[in-house]
C-alpha cells in the first residue's frame, strides 16, 4: 500500500480503526455488534455500560408490559429499602398469639434442638410481640399497631411471613442477600440488573445506593459489583453535603471556567484523537461531556427543596437533612428519570435490647416514608412499573434477650430460621399475604421462600430469566441466585 | 493504568510524588463524609507533609469503606483475589481527577512549579513545557495554540472580570502573591492538560 495513494489510505485508516475498535471490546468480553447496536439504541451512559452489559434474547414485547432481558417484564425499576440489622417480624407482621399466651415461660425444646445462638441460652423465655396487631384494609392483612402508615397502604402490598436465610451475622447476611453467596466478592443484585438491562437515564448512573442511620455492616460489598464490570457497581447519592462524590467544583473555579476547561480538554483530546486515530480517546471524551452534564443534573436531582410542600409532608422528608424520609424521596426521583435499581440502606434494627423501643424509634423514622413511597409512585402512575421490596438480612428470636453483663434486656437475637419482608408494584399481587410459621414463629410450615427465591422473583418481574443471566468467570458461568432460586409465582400479579 | 498510577501521574507531573519506599500506610485527602459513614466509623487523620503525596499504593485500606477514588478506577477491593482488573472510562473517573482534592493541588503545585522554573518565559514556552510533562511529547503548534487561547482567556477573567484567582490558586504557602492572576490561570491550564487522555493513560 502507497501511503500517496488516498483511496487505500483511506481504507486502512478505517481497517485500523475497526481492529482497534475489535481488540478494546474483545478486552472487554462481548463482540463489536453489540455495542454498535446497543449505543445506536440508546448513547450517554449505556453507551459506556453497552461494551460489558449482557446480550438480550427477548422477543418484542407485549403492550403494558417493558423490554425484559428474556421476556416482557412488568417492572422496569426496583426500590429496595433494605432494613439492615434485621426487623423483628413477631412485633411488626408476624403476629403469634400463643406467644402472647405463653409469655415468660421457656421455648419448648423441640423447637430449639441444636441452635446455638449468639447472645441467648437455648432455653430463653418467650416474648409476646410487644405491640398490638390489627386486621387492615380491605385484604385484612395483619399488621403491627406501630405500622399505621403501611396499614394505610396495605391493599398495595404482599407480605412474605416465611422468608428464612442460611446466615446468622450481619454482614454475611446482609451480603448473602445482595449477592446470593454469603463470602464477600461476587456481584450484588443491582450490579446484576445494571448489567442486564442498563439504564434508562443516560446522564445518571443505573444503580444508585442510598444510605441512612448508620453504615452497614456488610460495607461496600452490599453494593459491589464483584467480577463484573465497575460500570455496574452502585454509585453512592448522598442527601446532605455534594450528592454524588466530586460533583461539584473546586473552590473559586466558576462554571464558566469548568466550561471552558471541559473545552480545552475536549479539543485537545480530538486533536490527539485525529493524530493517532485511537477511538478510546471518544470514549473519554463522551465520559467527560457526561461528568458535565452530571454536574448540571445531579444538584437540581437531589434538592428536594422544589418538591410540593405537600409531597414533602407525606413523606416527612425535610430538605437538606440526611434521612430515611428523604432517601425515599430521592428514590421515587431517581425512578422517575430513569434509575434501573435504587438500593436504600437504614442500619438501625438490631435490637438485642429493648426491642420494644427500638420498633416504636425505627417505625416512626421509616413507617411513613414507606408507605408515602407506594402512594406517591402509585399517584404518578411509577408504581406499576416500579418493584418496591421492604426487607431484612434476618428475622428475631421468639425469645428473650436477657444479659445484665452487657447491659440488654428485653431484647431479641438473630433468627434466620423466619423472618417477613414486604412487596409491592410492578408484577407483584397486591393485598396478599403469603407463607406461615409455626405457632411461636420460630420455623416455617408453609410456602417457605429462601433469600434466592426472592431473588429470582425480583429478577421475573424485571424480565430476567435468573437461570439465564449469567457471567463467565474463572472457567464458569456465574449467576445471582448460584444453582438454586425458584421464582415464588404466589406473589406475581 | 491502576488507580494508584492515576494519582502517581498526577503528582509526579506536579513534582511533588514522594518516591519514599516502604513504612505504614498513609491517608490522603478523601471527600468528606467517607469514613464517617462506615457501621463503625473510623478516624481519617488526613496525611501532612511528605506522605500527603505518596505513592497510591500506600494508601490505607478499610475493607468495608475502601479509598472512593481507587475504587472508582477499578482498583480491587480486599473483598476478592483479582487476578486481572477491570478497564472502564467513566464519569465518575471524570470528575475525580477534574474535581477531587488530590489532583486539584497537583495541578495548584505543576503551576506553582512551572512559574519558579521559567521567570523569563512566554505564554508558549510553558505551555510547550506543561504538555511534554504531561503527554512525554513535544506538542504540535495547534495544540499550544489551543492551550496559550485558554490561558488568555482564563488571564482575561481574573484581570477584567474580576474573578477571585486566590481560592483556585490556593494551597499551602501560597497567598498573597502579586501574580496570582497568573498562578491562578496556569493552574487551571494544568488541571485540564492532567486530565488529557494521553496523561491519563501514560504508562
Amino acid at each position: 500500500m502507497s501511503m500517496c495513494d488516498p483511496t487505500s489510505y483511506a481504507r486502512s485508516v478505517a481497517e485500523l480503526r475497526r481492529i482497534t475498535r475489535r481488540h478494546f471490546f474483545s478486552e472487554c468480553g462481548v463482540g463489536l455488534g453489540k455495542m454498535a447496536l446497543t449505543s445506536l439504541l440508546f448513547g450517554g451512559w449505556n453507551e459506556l455500560l453497552a461494551a460489558t452489559t449482557a446480550p438480550s434474547t427477548m422477543p418484542a414485547s407485549a403492550p403494558r408490559t417493558f423490554k425484559g432481558l428474556h421476556f416482557p417484564a412488568r417492572a422496569k425499576h426496583v426500590i429496595y429499602l433494605f432494613q439492615a440489622g434485621a426487623p423483628s417480624q413477631l412485633d411488626l407482621f408476624d403476629y403469634k398469639p400463643m406467644l402472647t399466651k405463653y409469655d415468660g415461660q421457656p421455648v419448648p425444646a423441640e423447637f430449639v434442638k441444636n441452635q446455638r445462638y449468639a447472645f441467648i441460652e437455648r432455653n430463653a423465655a418467650l416474648l409476646s410481640a410487644r405491640y398490638k396487631f390489627n386486621k387492615v384494609g380491605q385484604s385484612g392483612q395483619e399488621i403491627s399497631e406501630m405500622l399505621p402508615h403501611l396499614a394505610k397502604v396495605a391493599d398495595e402490598i404482599a407480605i412474605v411471613k416465611s422468608m428464612h436465610t442460611e446466615q446468622f451475622n450481619h454482614a454475611p447476611a446482609q451480603i448473602f442477600t445482595n449477592t446470593g453467596v454469603a463470602q464477600i466478592g461476587r456481584p450484588c443484585i443491582g450490579s446484576w440488573i445494571s448489567y442486564g438491562l442498563g439504564t434508562e437515564n443516560t446522564d445518571l448512573p443505573a444503580f444508585v445506593v442510598l444510605q441512612s442511620a448508620k453504615g452497614t455492616s456488610g460495607g461496600s460489598a452490599n453494593w459491589g459489583c464483584g467480577f463484573l464490570p465497575t460500570t455496574h457497581q452502585g454509585v453512592m447519592f448522598r442527601s446532605k453535603g455534594e450528592p454524588i462524590l466530586s460533583v461539584a467544583n473546586p473552590a473559586g473555579i466558576d462554571a464558566h471556567m469548568q466550561r471552558e476547561s471541559l473545552d480545552l480538554i475536549r479539543d485537545l483530546n480530538a486533536q490527539r484523537e485525529s493524530a493517532v486515530n485511537d477511538p478510546e480517546i471518544n470514549t473519554r471524551i463522551s465520559a467527560y461531556e457526561l461528568a458535565y452534564r452530571m454536574q448540571t443534573s445531579a444538584p437540581e436531582l437531589t434538592d428536594l427543596s422544589k418538591e410540593d410542600p405537600k409531597t414533602l409532608e407525606m413523606y416527612g422528608a425535610k430538605p437538606g437533612q440526611a434521612s430515611f424520609a428523604n432517601n425515599c424521596l430521592l428514590a421515587r426521583r431517581l425512578v422517575e428519570r430513569g434509575v434501573r435499581f435504587v438500593n436504600l440502606y437504614h442500619e438501625a434494627w438490631d435490637h438485642h435490647t429493648d426491642v420494644a423501643g427500638g420498633i416504636k424509634n425505627q417505625c416512626g423514622e421509616t413507617d411513613q416514608a414507606s408507605a408515602a413511597l407506594i402512594m406517591d409512585l402509585k399517584q404518578r402512575g411509577l408504581l406499576d412499573e416500579t418493584l418496591v421490596v421492604w426487607g431484612g438480612e434476618f428475622g428475631r428470636t421468639p425469645m428473650v434477650e436477657n444479659n445484665p453483663a452487657i447491659g440488654r434486656s428485653m431484647g431479641r437475637d438473630h433468627h434466620p430460621q423466619a423472618y417477613s419482608v414486604w412487596l409491592a408494584g410492578g408484577g407483584i399481587k397486591p393485598g396478599i399475604t403469603i407463607g406461615m410459621t409455626d405457632d411461636i414463629g420460630f420455623n416455617i410450615v408453609e410456602d417457605p421462600v429462601d433469600v434466592h427465591d426472592l431473588q429470582a422473583t425480583i429478577l421475573h418481574v424485571l424480565g430476567v430469566e435468573h437461570t439465564k443471566l449469567t457471567y463467565h468467570y474463572q472457567g464458569r458461568d456465574f449467576r445471582l441466585t448460584d444453582v438454586s432460586g425458584n421464582v415464588v409465582k404466589k406473589l406475581l400479579a | 493504568v491502576d488507580g494508584e498510577i492515576v494519582r502517581d501521574i498526577a503528582l509526579s507531573s506536579a513534582g511533588i510524588l514522594c518516591d519514599r519506599v516502604g513504612g505504614p500506610s498513609v491517608f490522603p485527602p478523601q471527600p468528606p463524609g467517607i469514613s464517617e459513614a462506615a457501621y463503625s466509623p473510623f478516624p481519617w487523620p488526613t496525611s501532612e507533609g511528605p506522605d500527603r503525596y505518596r505513592r497510591g499504593m500506600y494508601t490505607y485500606q478499610k475493607r468495608t469503606t475502601p479509598y472512593p477514588m481507587l475504587i472508582t478506577f477499578d482498583g480491587p477491593t480486599s473483598d476478592l483475589t483479582c487476578t486481572r482488573r477491570n478497564r472502564s472510562d467513566t464519569p465518575l473517573q471524570a470528575l475525580t481527577t477534574l474535581n477531587d482534592t488530590v489532583f486539584v493541588e497537583a495541578a495548584q503545585r505543576m503551576a506553582q512549579h512551572i512559574l519558579a522554573e521559567t521567570p523569563n518565559c512566554d505564554a508558549r514556552d510553558r505551555a510547550k513545557l506543561i504538555m511534554r510533562i504531561c503527554t512525554g511529547r513535544s506538542p504540535s503548534d495547534d495544540e499550544v495554540n489551543r492551550v496559550v487561547k485558554f490561558y488568555d482567556l482564563e488571564m482575561k477573567r481574573f484581570t477584567d472580570q474580576k474573578a477571585d484567582p486566590v481560592a483556585i490558586a490556593a494551597v499551602a504557602g501560597i497567598s498573597g502573591k502579586s501574580d496570582e492572576p497568573e498562578l491562578a490561570a496556569w493552574t487551571l491550564v494544568c488541571r485540564s492538560v492532567l486530565n488529557l487522555d494521553e496523561t491519563l493513560t501514560k504508562d
